[in-house]
């Protein structure tokens, strides 16, 4: 346990002293006063575009952050040798592949602390502004959208973990995990229209049968229509919201468990 | 008393053989080098003793967890030397205050144990190594290439602590293409050859003579099974 709590740290310290990461929290705090700009081009429903707009820039985040600070420091360890100082400890593969997915899904933490405390500031400003054109609690459904978004995140960290676990470099990881998060994102729609009764007779049941594996087997990065619901104000039932969570982290969890089951496997050359 | 023990250890990439049913031992307070030429298999016999590959037979005993430096070691580039050195006392239980003692003992001077490693150079960088390898005080040390990247001075001195860290009973395996370096440390040299321990040989004095003689052995074991 203590070699899991200073690994967890000793990466949280790599992350923040990283400047891409003090860019990204810096960016934060401008990026939502910034959204008013486009936000006031639009007439009607301020809030729920203003919302909207939030919400976009927290995938964009996020996606950065996985992206160009995960799979860099993920794909160092391995592909440089700097996993060897860890395991060499002695630390067991497990310990470090927990410490490290700790320690990775610990950075959102300061960057959602700096987008929300953004965010809340420019809402209160963005009221004050246009008052009555933004419908009331719009702020705290942002901040319930923004904790909901997040968590699918946490269930592509754990993908990244699992390319990594038999991947060899960072070209590797980053084309495999890009695939896996434009996959997550195109494969809903297309059962969508999959819906449409032509549609359907006209493709081979063996497609049909692929693309919905594929989508029980990725993560749901969409949101389930959450933030949408959030952003109209539409009312969320608590089962959703508990079967929304359950979903993600219980997806984290088994993408984990089978990198670990991977990366235990393989020899670190 | 045997440190470590390695018996018939082997291994294959796919087809290639890379170990060969390699058995040694190390005692306690012998040093012993690893010498041969690329590809003999240095690197993969270190990496199966530290558990980084899987043999595919044979057995591996030590007193404890070997400690290691690797061949160019890499570094987390964002972070200091204090930080890492700090970091592996606190992992392995070590006092905080072996720290410094070690940092000053490799020359890191107060300014630049604070900077990040990536503004370090090749020497320090592998200075850094090797204080985060010995900080521990570890009773078995496995190094590969310990003096890649260090000027004529630097591995003076570094052979300087590696020697005494030998007198105080740290046992020690070294790979290196340096053979002077070699004769200089080692009581013994294992001469390896396409993933074979081919011979034991014991260094009876620090000269040129052993040395021009390691080198020809080692030819000849290179060429003759080739």
């Amino acid at each position: 346990m203590t070699k899991f709590y200073f690994l967890t740290r000793f990466t949280l310290k790599e992350i923040y002293s990283q400047r891409i990461y003090q860019i990204l929290a810096g960016m934060l705090v401008v990026i939502p006063w910034l959204m008013l700009i486009p936000t006031s081009l639009f007439m009607l429903d301020i809030g729920k575009v203003f919302i909207d707009l939030l919400f976009l820039c927290l995938h964009g985040w996020a996606l950065v952050y996985i992206f160009f600070i995960a799979c860099p420091l993920l794909a160092r360890d391995l592909e440089q040798g700097t996993c060897h100082i860890f395991l060499t400890l002695p630390m067991s593969r497990t310990q470090y592949y927990w410490s490290r997915f700790a320690g990775i899904t610990s950075g959102f933490i300061p960057l959602l602390i700096v987008f929300l405390v953004s965010s809340s500031l420019a809402f209160t400003f963005a009221e004050s502004i246009w008052g009555t054109y933004i419908q009331t609690g719009a702020n705290t459904s942002f901040i319930y959208g923004t904790l909901l978004i997040l968590l699918p995140y946490i269930a592509l960290t754990a993908v990244l973990f699992l390319i990594a676990s038999s991947a060899t470099g960072l070209p590797e990881i980053t084309v495999f995990l890009f695939s896996v998060w434009l996959l997550c994102w195109t494969i809903p729609p297309v059962l969508g229209a999959l819906q449409s009764a032509d549609i359907q007779s006209s493709t081979p049941d063996a497609i049909v049968l692929i693309i919905k594996v594929a989508n029980q087997l990725l993560p749901d990065l969409s949101g389930s229509d959450i933030s949408l619901a959030l952003a109209h104000n539409n009312p969320l039932q608590s089962f959703q919201v508990i079967g929304y969570c359950t979903h993600h982290l219980a997806y984290a969890l088994l993408a984990m468990l089978l990198a670990i089951t991977m990366f235990k496997r393989r020899d670190l050359s | 008393m045997s440190c470590l023990e390695v018996t018939r250890l082997s291994k294959t990439f796919g087809k290639d053989l890379a170990l060969e049913q390699v058995s040694f031992q190390i005692d306690k307070h012998e040093a012993v080098g690893l010498l041969g030429a690329n590809g003999a298999g240095k690197s993969t016999l270190i990496k199966c003793i530290l558990g980084l590959i899987r043999p595919d037979s044979g057995t591996i005993n030590s007193i404890e967890p070997p400690a290691y430096l690797a061949e160019l070691a890499q570094l987390p580039s964002s972070l200091s030397a204090l930080d890492l050195l700090t970091y592996k006392c606190h992992s392995s239980n070590h006092p905080v205050s072996a720290v410094a003692a070690s940092l000053d003992e490799f020359h890191l001077t107060d300014k630049a144990r604070r900077k990040p490693v990536r503004t370090y150079s090749k020497g320090m960088r592998q200075r850094t190594a090797l204080a985060l390898t010995l900080c521990t005080q570890p009773r078995l040390i496995l190094l590969d290439e310990p003096m890649s990247g260090l000027d004529a001075l630097g591995r003076a001195e570094t052979l300087a602590i590696l020697k005494q860290r030998n007198s105080q009973g740290a046992a020690m395996l070294m790979s290196s293409h340096i053979v002077s370096d070699m004769v200089q440390l080692c009581d013994r040299v294992l001469i390896m050859a396409h993933g074979k321990i081919c011979e034991d040989i014991v260094i009876r004095e620090h000269s040129l003579h052993e040395v021009k003689l390691l080198e020809e052995k080692l030819k000849y074991w290179t060429e003759s099974t080739q």
